[in-house]
C-alpha cells in the first residue's frame, strides 16, 4: 500500500434492512488512515452486512456510503478489499493459480504465501485444503491487494494461534502504515493497540 | 492469469458440462434414429430439425452446471472488489462456453447429418445454420442459467425460459439449412446471424446485471 495516500471510507445514516425486518438504522461511521474498528456482537446482528454495506456490496436501504481518495470520490473496488466467510476460491483451482488470479502482479505474493505457511502448498488444488488453509490463501489474497481499506469478518474463526498472530501483526502493520480496517468479530482481544475503537452492536431494549 | 485462462483450466479440470453435452447430443441422435427404423428416406427431410433440437437441448442442458461450476459462493463480491467486470467475466464464459462446449456439437452435427442420409450440400447447411445459430442458443442459455444460478432445481427452469424464447431462432435456423442447398447463404442466414449477434449484444449486460443482484442478495 501507497502509505502517503489520503483516503475515506464513510457511511452516511445508512439502513440495512434483510428480509423485510429492519437490521440497523442510523449508522453513520467514517474510517480514514491509520483507523481501525472491531464491530462485535450476538449472531445475527448484522455485523456481517455492516461489512457488506461499507464494500459496496449492499446497497443500504437508507442513507448512502461514499469513498474517496486523494479527496477525489471512487469506486469501492479501488480502495477497499473483503475477507468474508465465502472467499469464493474455486475448488477445482490450484492455491497458485487462484493467487495469480486475483493478485497477478503483486510482488508480495511470494513473500506472503511464505509468511502463511503457504509455500508448500501451491500446487495444491483448494478442495485438499483446511478451513484455516483456505483462509489463509484468502488472506494472503487480501493483503496482496494493496487496497488500504481491509474489511475482515470473523478473521480470527478456523485460523490457528500462530495464523492469528500473523493476521493481527498483518492488521497492525497495515494500519501503522496508513491503512484501515473494520474487524467482525465475536472475541474482541485485550490489546487492541492504539487508535482502535469498539462498535458493539445490541438490539435495542 | 486471465478471466479466459480461468475458464479455460476449469472446463477442462471439470469435463463435465461439455463432455456431457457432446454425449448428450450423439445419444439424442442416435436414439431418433432408432426410433425412426434407420430410414435413411425417413430421416433425411427432418435431419435439420433432429440436429437443431439436439443442440437446443444439449446447449440448455449444459448451461447450468457451466455457472454453477465458475461461481462459487463469495465469487461474485471477490470479482467486484478487485474491480473487474461482470460484462467481460460475462463475455469471457460465453467465449469459453461456445469453444467447450457448442463447437465440438459443430464439428459432430456433419457426420451426424450425413447419417441422417443428407448429401454433402445439405449436411454442409445443417452444419452452418448451427454455427450461425449457436451464439443465439448460447445467449438464451446463459441468461436463463445465471437467472436460476441460486435456485436447486435450476435445470428445468432453465428449459421452460428458453425454449419459448428460441422459437424465433429455431425457425430462421431451420428455413436457412433448409434453403442453403439451394440458394447457398441467402436472407434467411443473415437473418440467422443477426438474430445471434442480437441476442449476444443484449444477454452480456442482462446476465452482468443478474450477477450484480445476486450478489447484493448475498
Amino acid at each position: 500500500m501507497d502509505s502517503g495516500l489520503d483516503f475515506r471510507l464513510t457511511l452516511d445514516n445508512c439502513a440495512i434492512t434483510r428480509g423485510g425486518r429492519t437490521l440497523l438504522s442510523d449508522l453513520s461511521l467514517s474510517l480514514g488512515p491509520k483507523d481501525l474498528i472491531w464491530i462485535t456482537g450476538d449472531n445475527g446482528i448484522g455485523k456481517s452486512s455492516i461489512l457488506r454495506l461499507a464494500a459496496g456490496i449492499l446497497r443500504p436501504e437508507r442513507g448512502r456510503v461514499h469513498y474517496t481518495k486523494n479527496d477525489e470520490a471512487v469506486h469501492p473496488s479501488d480502495i477497499v478489499a473483503l475477507l468474508a466467510h465465502d472467499a469464493g476460491l474455486h475448488s477445482a483451482l490450484k492455491i497458485s493459480e487462484e493467487l495469480d488470479f486475483w493478485s497477478a502482479g503483486s510482488s508480495e505474493v511470494d513473500a506472503l504465501t511464505d509468511k502463511l505457511g503457504l509455500t508448500d502448498l501451491l500446487s495444491q488444488s483448494i478442495k485438499t485444503l483446511s478451513a484455516g488453509q483456505k483462509r489463509r490463501v484468502a488472506i494472503a489474497r487480501l493483503i496482496a491487494s494493496t487496497k488500504p481499506v481491509w474489511l475482515l469478518d470473523e478473521p480470527l474463526s478456523a485460523l490457528d494461534a500462530e495464523g492469528r498472530d500473523t493476521l493481527l501483526t498483518h492488521v497492525k502493520m497495515h494500519t501503522e502504515a496508513g491503512g484501515a480496517a473494520i474487524i467482525a468479530t465475536h472475541h474482541v482481544p485485550d490489546d487492541l493497540g492504539a487508535n482502535a475503537s469498539i462498535l458493539k452492536l445490541s438490539v435495542p431494549a | 492469469m486471465n478471466m479466459f485462462g480461468r475458464e479455460i483450466i476449469l472446463s477442462r479440470r471439470l469435463a463435465g458440462s461439455w463432455l456431457f453435452a457432446l454425449m448428450f447430443f450423439a445419444l439424442f441422435a442416435t436414439v431418433c434414429a432408432i426410433a425412426l427404423g434407420g430410414q435413411r428416406g425417413a430421416m433425411a427431410p427432418i435431419a435439420n430439425a433432429l440436429l437443431w433440437l439436439a443442440m437446443i437441448l444439449s446447449v440448455l442442458l449444459a448451461a447450468g452446471p457451466a455457472w454453477q461450476a465458475s461461481m462459487p459462493s463469495g465469487f461474485a463480491e471477490q470479482l467486484y472488489l478487485s474491480g473487474k467486470s461482470f460484462a467481460i467475466f460475462t463475455a469471457m464464459k460465453a467465449l469459453t462456453m461456445w469453444l467447450t462446449v457448442i463447437l465440438p456439437l459443430i464439428a459432430l452435427s456433419y457426420p451426424l447429418a450425413t447419417m441422417f442420409g443428407l448429401e454433402s450440400k445439405a449436411a454442409l447447411g445443417a452444419t452452418l445454420s448451427l454455427l450461425v445459430g449457436s451464439p443465439a442458443i448460447l445467449a438464451y442459455a446463459m441468461v436463463a442459467g445465471a437467472a436460476t444460478l441460486r435456485l436447486a432445481q435450476g435445470g428445468v427452469v432453465i428449459i421452460l425460459i428458453s425454449l419459448p424464447l428460441l422459437v424465433p431462432t429455431l425457425i430462421f435456423g431451420l428455413s436457412f439449412a433448409q434453403s442453403f442447398e439451394v440458394s447457398g447463404f441467402n436472407t434467411d442466414g443473415l437473418a440467422l446471424l443477426g438474430i445471434s449477434c442480437l441476442s449476444v449484444a443484449a444477454s452480456i449486460p442482462a446476465i452482468a446485471a443478474i450477477l450484480q443482484v445476486i450478489m447484493e442478495d448475498g
